[in-house]
């Protein structure tokens, strides 16, 4: 069954193309929901409700081949209005020294890594490091988003590239003499 | 979401392992609960509707619509003719009042009496008024 039968039957009740729905987009909804959420169980309620929205809002889905990054959409928004619910502490000040430039990129990361990584992160850093770097929001938009300033964004960003090039590139932050 | 012209400083300039970390994070998929597919489907069967809405149940709608708008008329007519059958009307009231009967009687006796009185010098003071006039009309016989 190719995508648009699919959503079509889905539209239509059909639980049978809701099932293979879900198998279809549930585990990269859940992967979505794990990078933003601390818990496991909080992300998996989150992917239950985002693919809950998304099987009973498929009417506003215009164009088919638009749907990974609509549902992508629908989680990432409840994952937010989970967190504001938390309500975060966001810290305006900006480190001392910024980072500099990746001395040993990284081509390859494994995808589990990164989760890894993230989930390291304080709360307020890996949201806006997810919206910003791997969602591609801009810092006006994830203020208006998280009802935040421009800077309170741009600080949480720093100090989270700060941290995770500490633990991907050891050796970045280390005052010169140690590294030689 | 991001706009190619949004401008970055040379400090947002994104690291090779900020790509790497991109990649890897499209390819991310966690394998769900086998327990989230029950519970999701708890939950669409809770938000069903018919659909798509069958003639039949629409139909049937709009006359459970229509049956309840004219109850409520009923009701209200019930009501209000209730009302009527209760009040008495103000012309049985007066007729069955003994009072209202007894001062009808007092004064018809009363414009009897006076017409009695009127009558009886008028006619004579006419008939000595005018002693040649000869008697006419339905009341001839009388005079």
């Amino acid at each position: 069954m190719d995508l648009p039968d699919l959503i079509d039957k889905c539209r239509q009740g059909n639980r049978q193309a809701q099932a293979t729905f879900y198998q279809q987009f549930a585990p990269v909804v859940l992967g979505a929901c794990r990078r933003y959420l601390p818990a496991d169980a909080e992300a998996e309620d989150a992917m239950i409700q985002s693919m809950f929205k998304s099987l009973t809002s498929l009417d506003t889905l215009r164009d088919p081949r638009t749907i990974h990054g609509w549902i992508r959409r629908i989680a990432v928004n409840e994952c937010l209005m989970i967190l504001r619910k938390k309500k975060l502490e966001w810290s305006d000040e900006l480190p001392a020294r910024m980072p500099s430039p990746d001395p040993d990129p990284q081509d390859q990361m494994q995808a589990e890594e990164v989760l890894s990584l993230l989930k390291k992160l304080p709360l307020g850093y890996r949201t806006i490091f997810n919206l910003y770097v791997l969602e591609g929001y801009t810092h006006k938009e994830i203020g208006e988003l998280l009802d935040i300033s421009l800077n309170t964004s741009k600080s949480q960003l720093i100090q989270a590239r700060k941290r995770l090039a500490t633990w991907i590139s050891p050796n970045e932050n280390k005052p010169q003499h140690e590294i030689s | 979401m991001k706009s190619p012209d949004s401008p970055r400083s040379s400090m947002e300039h994104p690291r090779s392992w900020e790509d790497a970390m991109h990649s890897a994070s499209d390819d991310l998929s966690v394998q769900p609960a086998d327990v989230s597919w029950k519970k999701l489907t708890e939950k669409l069967d809770h938000h069903r509707v018919p659909h798509p809405v069958s003639p039949i149940y629409r139909m049937s709608m709009i006359l459970v619509r229509i049956a309840a708008v004219l109850l409520i008329v009923a009701a209200f007519w019930w009501v209000i003719d209730g009302q009527s059958r209760t009040t008495p009307v103000f012309t049985e009231f007066v007729n069955d009042n003994p009072a209202y009967f007894a001062s009808y009687l007092d004064v018809a006796q009363s414009l009897q009496d006076q017409m009695t009185s009127v009558e009886g010098p008028g006619h004579a003071g006419f008939k000595e008024s005018y002693p040649n006039l000869p008697a006419s009309g339905d009341s001839a016989g009388s005079l």
